[in-house]
């Protein structure tokens, strides 16, 4: 008897249950689609456009859907427009390798950037969405002179004509030395000067650096019981920034990562800002008469830099 | 950090019902007996919780009776000078009968009984007390072996791992990691207890396993919430589990395999009739049987090793030592996610029986636990399956912990009134090393020594209500004392078995944390930390009101409510750069739900059906919202909100044959969903090096937890059948997991858009071979 009505509710049960699931499942929903639709960023963009300098490079990635990056092309379409005359410059893409499985495009142009002209910059995908940036870039300065001495522990910059003076650094080239020999590869390291800028009534600013300070840091860094370093040359660059360099005073480490907290990229994300910059030895330059002169400018390329 | 006036008010109501709840105890003694002894297994020592002692009249009619708690300890008070019957019974043991005579002499008799196992129905020698029986508190629920035994596990036996997945509070991050989230609390807010030591990560890689299989277990206490004074320091759930003891006259044992692991388990006499031993081995075999299978190598491994020595002096003292060993180690994401590893080690000793004097029982703990937990990238040097986590990379994450624990509790009866009450001291050692790749080293040790008590007495009002009043006292040298009230109350309106009102409300604390990595659910490794200095401690206000509901005997029904306000909860800071960090913000929340569960137990079938649901809620301020956000604070559902979910368990038994079916479903997972990715190049102070500088990947998002995962069903379904002979059973099982073959994510990594899906469709089959001599 007890076993009977025990089917019964077998039944029942397994009935309910049946209807359960089925209403359940019919409500249940396959489709993932893990992403929010993205119709805010098409480009993340970083770089500067730069009157000194002969080519310009700048990163244009896709906000893509991942955090791996791929090598496959991306078919964007990459604009440089110089305002005043309309002219329109196709930049080219290439591909970099930074670190395994890390893979950048960086579109490049020869493009004569001229001083206190304005650029329009567009990144356009495959889809026709884009994401541009108004860039201007400073006026010309001239080239900074510099008071540095083999003898001197100061060094002084005086820099005219510069509004937003945006990087003010010394770099250090040097090779090292293993076990007594010299290894082939160059290395750099640079030390910003920013923190120690004094302004003049006449708008020149002068630069202030410690090399031996520098060379202390270096020493600690690199020399041990068997490796030490050996010194190629030092410079100083000197770097006049348009109105959209990014300003991250004020900013929390976590605010700076934040979306559109720093970007000058409308419909993406990034900066792209015009500069000037001058980068000259870190010695002292005197004309025929003893005066401290500017001395010539230089160019690190012909160097290889292993960062 | 202030009080709020909640938490104020509510600490005032408790102290002064606290206070009032103790004042009987101080009433005059009448000149009545008293009678308390412990129920033990014979065989095994092991006590009897539940079993039924009544005192009959001479000439049958009951007198007075109880049940034995959860160490076999019964008492019976206000007894009139006279002769009585005394019997004792417990299904599947020998009903005990004696007289017993309460004429002269010491008012309090202590009496010990110790039944035998029998293989004959005992039923018409049970006699059951007609008064208040086995209650549960709130937010409790008992577990046995036999419950063990009906979820389809692919292995020999039951677990506890597989058994909790099934309550409808209980939500697992799916067959693999090993974390389970109660009532919308997290891994690191349970507190797992074995035989009075803590362990801090007693779940496998392989989401079915624990370190409790059904053949070690004696018995087990679920408190998905509202638990005792006697538990301190977790604000979330308590999971007590009491380890079975050996016979202490014959020798057993059992072997199992199946696809998923073999297991072996040995007990039997040291000395008999006076100690015994208990010794089990356990190894997960997936990872190799996994090649046979179409779905891929799963690259996940276990194994477990115990052992438990008890003496036993026949009166009811008792002394067990413990070993205990687990080793996980694995993939989550098998295709190229992070290596994991942990190991809990367990050694520790118990001590209890009746005491002589005014205290009836004793019971006193010492234990060490440890784990060890790393985390980082795979090394696939080796090209194997796994190859364990790569030390050369950048992305190393070790975690330590120990605790040293020593607590004595103690059981005295004043008349009706019975008390709880105990000292521990505790050690705990903490230290953590993470090193993410492109980010700085964080590492940090900690010592913790923490000294404190509780107590609890169960008052009854008349022969329905049982009030259970408590306070947990806890000061250490790296936070402030706390004191938390707590306060139960069970009712049952007519007499009826099982038929109760229980609610409770109480203060819970928690003065360690553990962080998870909250990028994904894929994690499991956890870095425990001492609450930041200047922190408080994490709280939980626990408010429950639950309905049990006999319908005829086999019927059940319980409907339970709850809420939890939550305080100085930690929380991950909320950022867009992919990396694990021990940085933690403060948040405060709320959860509730309710868990409905309806139960038939017929001699046939069994069939459970449970729905649960629930709502998590955090609020936390941190720096960065304004800019972010434009406000300061952000509410939200964290990763573990699953918001419902049902569950059918059902067991078929004809004869030799049990079928098992259990079905779950559950809503989708918060998760966060990405507009994109880049990789952020900085302009601070320099020119951006754009032909040498990847950048900091970040991830763009509007803000965290707002998308739902799919919903996730499963149906297992087991077969058995026992084969007798001579000495011993054979039983063969057969059964699959996922049967339908639904595609459930275990994981989702947003980072790379990598969908990692749970087992599919698993048949298996297992063996296991018991031998008794």
């Amino acid at each position: 008897m007890k076993v009977s009505t025990d089917r019964i509710t077998v039944r029942k049960i397994l009935a309910l249950f049946a209807v359960l699931m089925t209403v359940l499942l019919s409500a249940c929903d396959d489709t993932f689609n893990p992403l929010q639709e993205n119709d805010q960023y098409y480009f993340s963009i970083y770089g500067t456009l730069d009157a000194s300098a002969d080519t310009q490079w700048v990163r244009v990635m896709p906000v893509r859907d991942s955090i791996l990056t791929s090598t496959e092309p991306l078919g964007a379409k990459v604009t440089l427009t110089k305002k005043s005359s309309g002219d329109v410059y196709t930049l080219q893409d290439s591909l970099f390798k930074l670190r395994d499985h890390y893979y950048a495009w960086n579109y490049w142009t020869d493009a004569d950037i001229e001083p206190g002209e304005e650029y329009y910059f567009k990144a356009t995908n495959k889809d026709g969405a884009s994401s541009t940036a108004e860039v201007s870039v400073p006026k010309d300065f001239p080239t900074p002179i510099v008071d540095y001495g083999d003898e001197q522990v100061l060094a002084r910059i005086f820099v005219d004509q510069v509004k937003h003076l945006v990087v003010s650094e010394i770099i250090y080239y040097f090779k090292v030395v293993e076990r007594g020999v010299v290894k082939p590869n160059v290395y750099s390291e640079s030390f910003s000067l920013k923190d120690d800028i004094r302004e003049e009534g006449n708008g020149r600013k002068i630069i202030f650096g410690y090399p031996n300070d520098n060379f202390g840091e270096l020493n600690k860094k690199y020399v041990t019981d068997f490796l030490g370093i050996k010194h190629i040359k030092q410079e100083v660059t000197v770097v006049s920034g348009g109105s959209d360099w990014p300003d991250e005073r004020g900013l929390s480490e976590e605010e700076r990562f934040l979306p559109g907290s720093i970007s000058n990229i409308d419909h993406g994300l990034g900066v792209l800002v015009g500069i000037v910059s001058k980068r000259m030895p870190l010695k002292s330059c005197h004309d025929n008469q003893g005066n401290l002169i500017a001395c010539p400018l230089v160019n690190s390329g012909n160097i290889h830099i292993v960062e | 950090m202030p009080m709020s006036l909640q938490t104020y008010f509510i600490g005032r109501r408790f102290i002064l019902l606290f206070l009032l709840a103790l004042a009987p105890s101080i009433l005059a003694l009448a000149q009545q007996y008293t009678i308390e002894g412990l129920i033990t297994n014979a065989q095994t020592g092991e006590p009897l919780e539940l079993s039924n002692v009544v005192l009959l009249y001479e000439n049958g009619d009951i007198y007075k009776g109880t049940t034995a708690d959860i160490n076999g300890l019964y008492q019976i008070g206000s007894i009139s000078k006279g002769r009585y019957i005394m019997k004792v019974s417990y299904v599947g043991y020998t009903t005990y009968v004696d007289s017993v005579a309460f004429l002269s002499g010491a008012l309090n008799k202590r009496k010990s009984v110790r039944l035998n196992p029998s293989d004959e129905s005992q039923d018409e020698g049970i006699v059951t007390y007609s008064g208040r029986t086995a209650d549960l508190s709130a937010g409790q629920k008992k577990i046995s072996r036999i419950e063990l035994a009906r979820v389809p596990t692919p292995a020999g036996g039951g677990d506890i791992a597989s058994y909790l997945q099934t309550l409808p509070g209980v939500v697992s991050t799916g067959d693999r990691g090993g974390q389970l989230f109660v009532r919308g609390g997290t891994p690191s807010e349970n507190m797992v207890l074995v035989d009075g030591m803590l362990i801090y990560q007693p779940f496998h890689i392989i989401g079915f396993f624990s370190a409790f299989p059904q053949e070690l277990v004696a018995n087990a206490d679920f408190y998905a919430g509202g638990f005792s004074s006697r538990y301190i320091g977790r604000t979330s759930s308590v999971l007590d589990v009491k380890l079975r003891q050996g016979n202490k006259y014959e020798y057993s044992g059992s072997g199992s395999i199946s696809p998923f692991l073999g297991e072996v388990f040995v007990e039997g006499p040291l000395v008999k009739g006076r100690s015994s031993i208990v010794l089990s081995t356990r190894r997960s075999l997936i990872e190799g049987a996994s090649k046979f299978y179409p779905s891929g190598e799963q690259p996940l491994r276990f194994d477990s090793q115990f052992l438990k020595m008890s003496y036993n002096n026949n009166a009811g003292g008792n002394c067990s030592t413990l070993l205990m060993r687990t080793y996980d180690r694995g993939r989550l994401d098998y295709e190229e996610g992070d290596a994991f590893k942990w190991n809990n080690l367990l050694v520790g000793g118990r001590c209890s029986g009746l005491s002589d004097g005014p205290i009836s029982l004793f019971d006193i703990n010492v234990g060490f636990s440890y784990v060890s937990n790393v985390a980082g990238a795979d090394d696939k040097s080796t090209g194997s399956i796994f190859n364990g986590v790569d030390k050369t990379t950048g992305s190393r994450r070790e975690s330590n912990a120990s605790l040293f624990n020593l607590d004595i509790n103690l059981t005295q009866f004043a008349k009706k009134i019975r008390f709880d009450y105990g000292v521990f001291l505790k050690v705990n050692a903490l230290d953590y090393d993470i090193n993410e790749m492109f980010f700085n080293q964080e590492a940090d040790e900690n010592t913790i020594y923490s000294l404190g008590g509780y107590v609890e007495s169960t008052i009854p009002f008349g022969e329905k209500i049982d009030v259970y009043p408590g306070v947990a006292i806890d000061v250490s040298n790296n936070y402030d004392a706390s004191i938390e009230p707590r306060l139960r109350v069970s009712w049952q309106p007519r007499n009826i078995n099982n038929e109760e009102i229980n609610a409770a409300l109480g203060i819970y604390r928690q003065p360690l944390i553990g962080i998870t990595d909250d990028r994904d659910a894929g994690s499991a490794f956890t870095a425990w930390m001492p609450v930041p200095g200047e922190a408080s401690q994490m709280e939980a206000i626990h408010a429950l009101l639950g309905w049990r509901q006999p319908f005829g005997d086999k019927l059940n029904l319980s409907v339970e409510g709850y809420y939890k306000w939550l305080k100085n909860k930690p929380v991950a800071v909320w950022g867009t750069v992919a990396q694990f960090s021990t940085e933690i913000a403060s948040a405060d929340g709320f959860i509730y739900g309710t868990d409905v569960s309806l139960e038939y137990n017929g001699r046939v079938l069994y069939t459970s059906l449970g729905y649960g649901y629930s709502w998590t809620e955090y609020e936390t301020s941190q720096d960065l919202f304004i800019t972010w956000f434009g406000e300061s604070s952000q509410s939200y559902h964290p990763a573990h909100d699953r918001r419902h979910k049902v569950n059918v368990q059902t067991s078929l038994n004809f004869g030799k044959y049990m079928f098992n079916l259990g079905w779950q479903l559950g809503s989708g997972l918060p998760y966060t969903r990405p507009l994109g990715f880049d990789d952020l190049i900085r302009f601070e102070d320099k020119l951006p090096n754009i032909k040498g500088d990847p950048g900091v990947p970040r991830i763009i998002m509007d803000r965290p937890y707002g998308g739902r995962m799919p919903v996730y069903h499963r149906l297992d379904a087991s077969m058995e059948r026992d084969f007798e002979f001579t000495g011993g059973l054979l039983n063969v099982q057969l059964g699959a997991i996922n049967t339908y073959n639904q595609a459930n994510i275990f994981y989702f990594d947003v980072y790379t858009q990598r969908r990692i899906n749970q087992l599919p469709f698993y048949p298996y089959a297992s063996l296991k071979l018991e031998v008794n001599k």
